[in-house]
């Protein structure tokens, strides 16, 4: 028994001495590892991950949407061709090099086929491993072509190979130059996000390339492992941008016109939604001069990193600091004289070379009088410029807006414990001067006064997604106190909407609509001195301003003429804003009003359709829905409507559709067909229900006409009542 | 009311919680070194990423703990069969309902959970082995007995296998060091041990360098054997052994070129030549050694390792996690690492030899097998000691799997043992 014990004991301790024994080979492996093991002949230590051969499969870039789905910015593959000629056996290379020649000369079309054969021979005679074989990537069409050719074929043996596909990603944007400096561009070295969205959101955009050793084939040429997991790259995510296409397109239309009018040096235009801080339009525009005159490209975001003394639009800030404090009533009488005002050794002028006189402190803003804004000024808050400061801190505008887009200029807004600050930096502040603001920041100061005093960050990317999964849900940030008092912005509010009615801005004003907002004409600073005759021009504001759904900044800088006093904001930047404004009254349904259906013409005016289009139309309209049809439809007298019969062998009725209707029927079914006129088809030369094969030549010619409707005139004119109330 | 209900004041082995609570503590913070991304710096409790799900593991875990300590010790003894038999029936389910994970459906998808129930099969299968030895007369060198503890383990392993869990199979192999303390005939763990080096001893030279050695080893032992001894019976059991070995030589030959897979078979080629399978396998070794490697002395900082940084060791917070205690805590971390274990095996040895009841000793020889077998296994493949095999380092790895099984195996040895104290002290 005892030794049975004795036996037990010793069990035990095997088991401790293994465990030990096996710990200190462990140890010692790793001191082994760690010092003196070596691999392909150094020490593990020495060796970094990029000495190994590594191949990477580049990760699927995420595309860029605006806000309708639309495709802004996309990734498609095109691929370097090249040839290893060494890899295809003499007989099969000999046999074949004459047809590639053909095949290359055929889709590259610069070089005979004589050309490329004997550049693949001569590289195959000096064994050389890999010949590019165009310079010219060939896109994912061309390629699919490729692999049906000798050298190419994946499906071909060994020996009778060669042939380099290699895919390069490339960014393409549908609109082309649109929006190009919001949504950025890549670094045609790095292919990282350079500018833009581009490059705020590479992280989530680029997903993530696959990275693995590679085996050095033939032909410099590295093979991944095909089957290994980790070799899958992650792909990148979407991005569904607040951008709405057609706002875009009018705000840079829009700008470019006055850019290229007034031979200005920038301009930009953003236009944010008041109650969300989505950003529909961001355009930037930039003169540069070639050869051909001053062309007007994308290549800085002034509206975001720019910025400089804003001006008179800064008013604004002055005028609420100053309603905040009450130290100024709207009705209260100033006496701005003659538009000169001495202040230390600085004189201050109104723009307005006469005076205007005395006035009233609703007037002072309306007209944008300096020596009134001065004036007022004088009453408190030069004597408290800490006050002032404190208050502009409160309207935000010493910080960046915080917009999810790098590149954010930084405010400057001086304050009385800076270096510098002197007597004159209270006056010069108050008119929008020593400072710098970015038109962004700016807008924010006038959006939030749509926005009743609540201050709202502008959005740019609503969502990221991968596939339909939502990743990041950007909900818009909207400050939870007024920045300034609701007396206050009422007041404003009114001031900002008489600028259009009876000041500055006076030019703009519409009938059918309300604008409020301010002009701003920046005298700018070259060589550390204020110019006369060089200005930074603009207009802020929101629309309409009953209910503002829009908030909008309109900046031109350095525009020239002969009559500088036509260089004004009110005459340059003020139009923009109207024209884009305009617009998009028109454009959004939503803000209008809808028309009473009394006012509705008898008819429909279009006069046949397809079922599918009509029902979309039917929904955004918010028209009751015509329910039962299908396929292809035509009005009857009555005003509903019958399905038209369409047989795929017969000519079908193309009468009353729209020429883009009638052609994809007529061409979906071999026809040519000649078009006269504009507006809906009237008249076909071929009669319906022939049959298609008998169609001499296969040939038809459709005349078409503008739709006449009897009480068109009528309801416009209604309609035009409506808006305008 | 007996104290030793109360899960506060139980007489809890202080020590082996210290350095259950030293490597839990280490774990956390080197899963988050492994998903740290300097690009975008993340917050140690942010739940989206690994470290903050492991936070939550832990969490979760401490509430597993307090309620082992709540129920009555008898309910392990009791119950044991019992849930031996519902993860063999989990480990049925897993295989139809089971989600398929990288290539093996061996786990549950539970809401956005995982859940291997192979990893806690061991444990279940640890307490029943506990249960049938513990009943009186089992005698291991007993052909019956033996068979029905093999039956025990194999169950399991069958299943295991079956979903395609190779690494967590052969896990079951170090309920040995818990049989062989039971009176296992040393001859069965002599032969496994031969077999496995003359497995390791096949992949590195040819057939016939073994066969040669073989025949020299044999030929040394007879012309050293006593002259007494050299009767005609022994020299034919010698020469038998002679062709076992060679049958074993051969069948690794045939079982390693016909039976595993591809992968499986340059993981283990690898060690000899990590040239084998440079793009798969042999690309997990050497950077796995790189970043070992480049450690050093004191390693490279917290947060500082460039190779577990950028994500050039795959797997890295769940296998190759010890690639990162290398890299960034360098050999006196993984040392570290290394001596906490040992203190933790040594420690539940010492207690498993203390208990009074058969039950809690083989239960705490196995909860020190498996963990041994872990720990050699997983830090040995990351130094090129052994073969590439996908399992946990307990207590360190990420995921809720393997941390929940392992706190629960431990901690039934602690309330175990706590009950032995109470008993002492009555």
């Amino acid at each position: 028994m005892a030794n049975h014990k004795e036996q037990i004991i010793g069990r035990a301790k095997h088991v401790s001495y293994l465990v030990f024994a096996l710990a200190f080979c462990i140890v010692g492996r790793l001191i082994y590892v760690q010092y003196f093991d070596t691999y392909q002949g150094r020490s593990w230590a020495s060796w970094q991950e990029k000495d190994f051969p590594t191949i990477t499969i580049p990760a699927m870039r995420g595309n860029i949407y605006a806000v309708d789905g639309s495709l802004m910015a996309t990734s498609l593959p095109s691929y370097e061709v090249g040839l290893d000629p060494t890899v295809a056996k003499e007989d099969y290379f000999r046999s074949k090099a004459d047809s590639l020649g053909l095949l290359l000369s055929r889709i590259y079309g610069d070089r005979s086929p004589r050309d490329y054969t004997e550049l693949v021979r001569d590289a195959r005679r000096k064994k050389r491993q890999y010949v590019l074989l165009s310079n010219r990537y060939v896109t994912f069409a061309e390629r699919q072509e490729m692999l049906k050719w000798p050298f190419f074929r994946s499906s071909g043996k060994v020996s009778a190979r060669g042939g380099v596909l290699r895919a390069h990603y490339e960014r393409y944007h549908p609109f082309g130059t649109m929006a190009e400096r919001t949504i950025g561009n890549l670094d045609p070295e790095t292919h990282r996000g350079q500018r833009g969205l581009e490059a705020s959101f590479q992280t989530a955009l680029a997903g993530r390339d696959a990275v693995g050793e590679a085996e050095k084939l033939s032909g410099g040429v590295y093979k991944p492992v095909v089957d290994g997991p980790d070799m899958k790259p992650e792909p990148g995510m979407d991005l569904h941008t607040t951008i709405d296409v057609n706002y875009q397109d009018m705000a840079e239309s829009a700008l470019r016109t006055t850019l290229e009018k007034y031979q200005a040096a920038k301009g930009c235009v953003v236009v944010m939604e008041v109650n969300t801080g989505e950003i529909r339009a961001m355009a930037n525009l930039s003169r540069v001069d070639g050869k051909n005159g001053p062309r007007y490209i994308e290549t800085f975001n002034h509206a975001l990193a720019g910025g400089t003394d804003p001006g008179s639009t800064f008013k604004l800030a002055t005028m609420m600091a100053m309603l905040e404090r009450k130290v100024v009533s709207l009705n209260q009488s100033v006496a701005t004289g003659d538009g000169i005002a001495k202040w230390g050794t600085r004189t201050i002028r109104d723009a307005h070379r006469v005076g205007f006189g005395t006035i009233t402190a609703r007037q002072v803003f309306e007209k944008s009088s300096n020596v009134g804004v001065h004036l007022l000024m004088r009453n408190y808050f030069y004597r408290h410029p800490d006050d002032f400061c404190r208050l502009l801190r409160q309207f935000h505008l010493d910080k960046k807006t915080g917009i999810h887009m790098l590149g954010e200029a930084q405010p400057l807004l001086p304050n009385p414990q800076m270096k510098g600050w002197s007597g004159q930096s209270a006056p010069s502040l108050a008119l929008g001067y020593e400072m710098r603001q970015t038109p962004l920041q700016m807008l924010t100061l006038y959006n939030a006064i749509a926005n009743d005093g609540y201050w709202v960050r502008p959005m740019l990317v609503r969502q990221v997604k991968l596939a339909d999964e939502v990743k990041v849900d950007n909900k818009p940030y909207v400050s939870s106190e007024r920045i300034c008092s609701l007396s206050t912005v009422r007041q404003v509010q009114s001031l900002l909407r008489g600028v259009v009615e009876n000041g500055t801005a006076k030019k703009i004003a519409s009938p059918y609509y309300a604008i409020a907002g301010k002009t701003g004409t920046a005298q700018k600073i070259i060589n550390g001195k204020y110019q006369v005759g060089k200005y930074s021009v603009s207009f802020i504001g929101y629309f309409p301003a009953n209910k503002p759904k829009y908030s909008m900044v309109a900046m031109v800088d350095s525009p020239q003429g002969d009559n500088i006093d036509l260089l004004y904001a009110g005459a340059v930047a003020a139009p923009v804003f109207k024209e884009v404004a305009d617009r998009i009254m028109a454009y959004d349904v939503q803000i209008q009003k809808p028309v009473r259906a009394k006012n509705q013409v008898d008819g429909p005016a279009l006069m046949a359709g397809y079922a599918d289009d009509l029902h979309t139309i039917d929904s955004v309209l918010g028209v009751k829905q015509r329910v039962g049809i299908e396929g292809w439809v035509e009005a009857s007298k009555k005003g509903h409507w019958v399905e038209r019969s369409t047989r795929a062998d017969q000519v079908p009725d193309v009468r009353g559709l729209s020429l883009r209707d009638a052609l994809f029927l007529l061409e979906n079914r071999g026809l040519r067909v000649a078009i006269q006129g504009r507006g809906k088809v009237t008249e076909q030369s071929v009669e319906p229900g022939t049959v298609i094969k008998q169609t001499p030549g296969r040939q038809i010619s459709l005349t078409l006409k503008e739709p006449v409707l009897a009480s068109k005139a009528d309801s416009t004119t209604t309609a035009t009542k409506r808006h305008s109330t | 009311m007996p104290r030793s209900n109360d899960p506060f004041s139980q007489d809890i082995d202080l020590l082996t919680l210290v350095l259950y609570l030293g490597c839990i503590t280490m774990g956390w913070l080197n899963v988050y070194a492994a998903v740290y991304s300097p690009e975008d710096h993340t917050s140690l409790f942010d739940f989206s990423t690994n470290a903050g799900k492991q936070m939550m593991w832990i969490g979760t875990s401490a509430i597993l703990i307090i309620c082992i300590m709540v129920v009555n010790h008898k309910f392990f003894d009791s119950f044991a069969y019992l849930i031996y038999g519902f993860m063999i029936l989990l480990l049925l389910l897993v295989l139809v309902a089971g989600a398929n994970v990288k290539g093996s459906r061996s786990w549950f998808k539970i809401g956005s959970f995982l859940l291997q129930p192979a990893e806690f099969s061991k444990l279940a299968t640890a307490l029943a082995l506990a249960k049938y030895i513990d009943q009186p007369g089992i005698n291991l060198s007993k052909g019956k007995d033996l068979l029905y503890v093999c039956g025990i383990i194999a169950l399991p392993c069958v299943l295991i296998l079956a979903s395609n869990e190779t690494g967590s199979m052969l896990v079951f192999a170090s309920f040995v060091i818990m049989l062989y303390r039971e009176g296992l005939p040393g001859w069965i763990p002599a032969v496994g041990i031969s077999v496995v080096v003359l497995f390791v001893l096949a992949l590195m030279f040819p057939l016939l360098y073994i066969f040669i050695g073989v025949v020299v080893l044999l030929g040394l032992i007879v012309l050293l054997m006593p002259r007494y001894n050299r009767n005609i019976s022994n020299l034919i059991s010698l020469g038998l052994v002679g062709v076992g070995m060679m049958v074993v030589v051969v069948g690794v030959d045939f079982f390693v070129n016909n039976v595993l897979q591809k992968h499986q078979r340059n993981r283990i080629k690898v060690l000899v030549d990590p040239t084998v399978d440079p793009l798969g396998v042999g690309w997990n070794v050497t950077q796995a050694k790189i970043a070992i490697g480049s450690g050093r002395l004191h390693g490279k900082g917290f947060l500082e390792g460039t190779q577990t940084k950028f994500d050039f060791v795959p797997e890295q917070s769940t296998d190759f996690i010890f690639c990162t205690i290398g890299e960034e805590h360098g050999f006196i971390g993984s040392a570290v690492v290394i001596v906490l274990f040992l203190g933790l095996l040594a420690r539940i040895i010492v207690l498993a030899e203390k208990q009074r009841s058969r039950f809690a000793r083989v239960y705490g020889y196995c909860v020190a097998g498996v963990i041994f077998f872990h720990l050699m296994v997983n830090v040995g493949m990351t130094i090129g000691l052994m073969p590439v095999i996908g399992i946990p380092l307990p207590f360190f790895s990420y995921g809720g799997s393997s941390l929940w099984s392992f706190s629960i195996l431990l901690f039934i040895f602690i309330k175990l043992d706590a009950r032995r104290n109470a008993l002492a002290r009555w």
